[in-house]
């Protein structure tokens, strides 16, 4: 666990100066994916609709946002190999490295996309206004940002997933989502399979204390133990890189 | 994670033996104690998924198959919907739902 200041201030330095052209390229997918957002948060103002922040559908969606966003991150990387033949050899700790990656996926790409969608309300207030009339009453750049935070928490331990995944050396951010779905999809049906054998009929046994006190404090333990483990396997991953 | 070497994977490195290694005991872990929490107390289950809000049902209803979980009108209303004579969808009983306001 070697950690240099100096060092690391010069790999931010050298991961502008490289990546700056993908950086661009994130800004301008996140500026479309953002779209969906920002029509989400009008519609649910304009017809008094809760918004559907934190549910397993618009997890999904956050999840394949950053999935694509981390991959066209690393596009000079996975694209050449002398590039990332490159990134294993610079003079840098393992800890410097994954301190590096920790920023660009967890505060960078979220920093990102909430200021991609301020610009397009942005656009929205003064530059449509006179198209499509104005922002629905109760609108604040404080809600978006609330809205932002909310899914952003809500997503944090299945983000670390895709950036353990992402660490891999060919394409494997999008892989990642796909592991979460296949996960979740053959817990279910191993779990109501296994519920029919005992009951002798199909039973609804999934997740039986969901929605109890009780289980929101073991699901908070839970993504925070998850989150931790990824955060322990992206390190080792990195470690194991440059063997 | 002697187990792991005897399935085969042997050479594969450190960080991919722990996820499967950790990821197969979280699955085990989760349908033995689904189903043992539910086969043994299943009347307070079902009354715990009786106060199920929208989201909830929703994402029950989302990873599993079999889900008996309907959405009821006074859920709709308790979770801020506005619901109109002419567009809801009508449940098994003769109830009508006022527009806002009347």
């Amino acid at each position: 666990m070697e950690f240099n200041i100096n060092r690391f201030i010069a790999l931010l330095k050298r991961e502008l100066m490289v990546g700056s052209r993908n950086y661009l390229n994130v800004i301008f997918i996140l500026l479309i994916l953002g779209i969906k957002e920002v029509s989400s948060i009008l519609f649910s103002l304009e017809y008094n609709f809760p918004l559907d922040n934190g549910d397993g559908f618009s997890i999904l969606i956050g999840i394949l946002t950053i999935a694509v966003s981390i991959q066209v991150l690393r596009a000079s990387e996975t694209k050449m190999k002398s590039n990332f033949g490159n990134s294993i050899l610079i003079p840098a700790s393992s800890t410097e490295k994954y301190l590096l990656e920790f920023i660009k996926v967890f505060i960078v790409i979220p920093v990102l996309y909430t200021s991609s969608i301020i610009f397009l309300f942005l656009i929205r207030q003064y530059l449509l206004t006179n198209l499509v009339g104005e922002l629905p009453k109760g609108f604040s750049y404080l809600l978006v940002i609330k809205y932002q935070l909310k899914d952003y928490i809500s997503i944090l331990p299945l983000y670390s997933i895709v950036l353990y995944f992402s660490l891999f050396k060919k394409q494997m951010a999008i892989l990642s989502v796909v592991f979460i779905v296949f996960s979740v999809l053959i817990f279910s049906t191993l779990d109501q399979l296994i519920g029919g054998v005992i009951a002798g009929k199909t039973v609804f046994n999934i997740l039986p204390y969901y929605g109890t006190q009780g289980f929101n404090t073991f699901l908070i333990i839970f993504e925070v133990g998850l989150f931790l483990f990824f955060q322990y396997l992206s390190y080792l991953r990195i470690k194991e890189r440059e063997v | 994670m002697k187990i792991l070497n005897y399935i085969g994977i042997k050479k594969v490195k450190k960080s991919v033996r722990l996820l499967i290694g950790v990821w197969l005991i979280v699955l085990v872990a989760l349908i033995s104690f689904d189903n043992i929490v539910y086969f043994s107390n299943r009347e307070e289950v079902e009354k715990n998924r009786e106060k199920l809000s929208i989201d909830q049902i929703r994402n029950l209803n989302m990873i599993s198959t079999k889900s008996n979980l309907t959405i009821s009108e006074q859920k709709y209303i308790d979770a801020g919907y506005i619901l109109d004579d002419q567009d809801t969808i009508k449940s098994n009983s003769n109830d009508t739902i006022n527009k806002k306001g009347e």
